[in-house]
């Protein structure tokens, strides 16, 4: 990678005796959708405040380009940032919202200012709207608004604090789509903040999980998804098994852990010694689901258990399985496939899987 | 979903609203409506030998509006009234701002109770202390005399007025102003930053914009103190010029003319109500008038 557009050197924020974030380490590259995923409370927010220069690290260093920012008060920065409250102005109509920042620049005379943010106004699609004051709009007007205040500097650096959050969910996906392609025409770097996992995969090239005020996982949505680094991220994204046991074999022939319900294989290394604690992770939909009845398939590993429930979202089914020993899985299978096996809560099912679907995480 | 929508009754009187209501409604028509109408009434009476008769002629309209020491009267009031209203908002919104943004909620609290502690004492008490303050041998004289300095003559003229102008409306019209910037959003102030927008720039263009309800009807509640006090005027000012106050008591006084007191009276609350109308419609006045 080359000189990143913006480097977290071991920052680190605390209030007092209570830490935000602990020591985040992260490279942006130029052009990237990052999207700061977690929790609330995990300290995504506050990091991205640390971005805007609205808080200053209490340890660490941040750098644009090779530039170091802690002392670079907020409003000599260039990273405008789009907010969840919007933070539109009341007192400003709508184009003199998108015209403030351009104003304090004074790079263009009145006239200039005035078609730039009509400009941006027009892309976003509320040209329309220029004269009217804020409280006259709707959250997604409002939202356009805010985007196009932002975007009317033609930042190298677009922050984004949970922008779709106050949307209601039909907008949202339109909202992201939007985002995606402005992204994508704009070449601009979008760092981007966000609770919602939907969001984040949609959207963004790389995802940091944090939890806590720490980086759980750094990695593209595929990674995270298919490959959660700790047992937090797993959690997180609820798209896996997690079965936890002691691992017995690490070598060359892979990683087998043993729990109550057998012995599992795992193709992944991992750091972890023979006789500690380890938990496989198995995606919820790399497993198969058959009638215990039916014949196995060699050279799968496999538990049974007993329908417990089943979810429809859509085109796909989630099917609780309660395992012998008082734990349960969950597989998500195509409605139809489903619909072959004509399966009844209680009726006796195998969930079996191939060896290199699964992967080794810490206990 | 069947819902069908609740039946349009005839709007019922809340009796429990009229109750609560009441004690302030009929304190207000009683001391404020009934006075008025009686007030406005009085103008057209006649005082024959120093004695009130009820009549109905236009002459004490005719006769305040036709001298020259009632238009001199007027804009001097309402001209003093203005500067109050300036002034004490200048000098209340930097220490509203510090208390509102910066200072800690501890350091607000004990600010709020020391800005409430004046109403405890008499506005009159405040006025005679500013004289031992003001006076030829008081206080400042006798520092400037120390420092050297010739005195400086404050008692007795319109400056001395408006010191105790600022000491009647200073704790109130900072209180309005601390309520209404505490108010201000602080978000609002962060993306002005964040697009730009240095800190002092910032006060003008987000904060002052965002208070403004609490800054206009602070200033005007100066302007209604100021423009009606009698106390400071008469013994700060020594009633030189007279203010409208002034020329109230001065009717009264000499020849016992209550009508024309009232004619002056009436121009006094009707310039009130005026500036009040047109200082709401200032304060809420809407942005972005398109459709």
């Amino acid at each position: 990678m080359s000189v990143p557009i913006m480097t977290l050197d071991k920052v680190r924020k605390s209030y007092g005796d209570s830490v935000a974030v602990h020591s985040i380490d992260l490279e942006i590259a130029k052009g990237e959708f990052i999207a700061l995923m977690g929790p609330s409370g995990c300290g995504k927010t506050t990091t991205l405040r640390m971005l805007a220069g609205l808080d200053k690290p209490s340890a660490g260093e941040i750098r644009m380009w090779s530039r170091v920012m802690n002392d670079v008060p907020a409003w000599e920065r260039d990273t405008p940032m789009v907010w969840q409250s919007y933070a539109l102005f009341p007192f400003l109509s709508v184009l003199e919202n998108v015209e403030f920042g351009l104003k304090q620049r004074r790079t263009t005379d009145a006239v200039g200012r005035r078609a730039k943010a009509m400009e941006w106004l027009d892309r976003l699609g509320i040209a329309g709207m220029a004269g009217r004051g804020i409280d006259q709009l709707s959250g997604g007007q409002r939202q356009r608004v805010a985007l196009a205040r932002a975007l009317a500097l033609e930042p190298e650096v677009l922050l984004l604090d949970e922008p779709l959050s106050a949307l209601d969910a039909h907008l949202r996906v339109r909202m992201q789509t939007e985002l995606a392609r402005l992204h994508g025409e704009l070449g601009i770097t979008f760092v981007y903040v966000t609770h919602t996992q939907s969001e984040a995969f949609a959207m963004a090239n790389r995802i940091v999980i944090m939890s806590e005020g720490r980086v759980q996982q750094i990695g593209t949505p595929q990674d995270i998804y298919r490959a959660p680094a700790t047992r937090f991220v797993a959690e997180f994204i609820g798209a896996s098994n997690i079965l936890s046991g002691t691992l017995k074999e690490s070598g060359a022939g892979g990683i087998v852990i043993e729990n109550a319900l057998g012995r599992f294989r795992s193709a992944g290394a991992t750091g972890i010694a023979v006789g500690q604690d380890a938990a496989f992770v198995i995606a919820a939909d790399k497993i198969a689901l058959t009638r215990a009845a039916d014949p196995a398939e060699p050279g799968l590993d496999a538990v049974t258990g007993t329908v417990a429930a089943e979810e429809f979202i859509g085109a796909v089914v989630t099917i609780h399985v309660d395992l012998p020993d008082g734990r349960s899985m969950f597989v998500q299978k195509q409605q139809n496939e489903v619909g072959r096996l004509g399966l009844a809560r209680g009726d006796e099912v195998r969930l079996a899987w191939h060896p290199q679907d699964t992967f080794v995480i810490p206990g | 979903m069947d819902v069908t929508p609740p039946k349009r009754s005839r709007p019922r009187i809340d009796r429990f609203a009229v109750f609560w209501a009441s004690p302030s409604l009929v304190w207000q028509v009683a001391f404020f409506v009934a006075p008025l109408v009686v007030l406005v009434w009085m103008t057209f009476w006649r005082v024959k030998n120093f004695k009130l008769e009820q009549d109905f002629i236009p002459d004490n309209w005719i006769r305040i509006f036709s001298s020259g020491f009632f238009y001199d009267a007027f804009l001097y009031t309402f001209w003093m009234a203005l500067v109050a209203a300036v002034l004490i908002t200048l000098i209340a919104f930097p220490a509203a701002y510090a208390l509102a943004f910066i200072a800690s909620p501890r350091t607000r609290t004990l600010a709020i109770v020391a800005l409430i502690t004046p109403f405890f004492t008499s506005y009159l008490v405040r006025i005679y202390s500013w004289q031992i303050i003001l006076a030829e041998k008081g206080i400042i004289n006798g520092v400037l005399g120390l420092a050297g300095i010739s005195p400086v003559n404050i008692i007795g003229t319109s400056t001395a007025t408006m010191v105790g102008y600022v000491t009647l409306a200073l704790p109130l019209v900072l209180l309005i102003q601390l309520f209404s910037l505490s108010m201000v959003d602080k978000r609002l102030v962060e993306a002005a930053y964040n697009l730009g927008c240095g800190p002092l720039k910032t006060v003008f263009k987000v904060v002052v914009p965002s208070a403004r309800v609490g800054l206009v009807i602070g200033g005007t509640f100066a302007f209604l103190f100021a423009f009606g006090d009698y106390v400071s005027p008469l013994f700060l000012g020594g009633s030189k010029p007279p203010t409208l106050s002034i020329l109230i008591t001065d009717q009264v006084k000499s020849g016992n003319n209550w009508p024309r007191a009232a004619v002056v009276a009436v121009v006094m609350v009707i310039t009130l109500m005026a500036t009040l109308t047109v200082m709401s419609a200032v304060a809420y006045r809407r942005r972005g008038g398109a459709r």
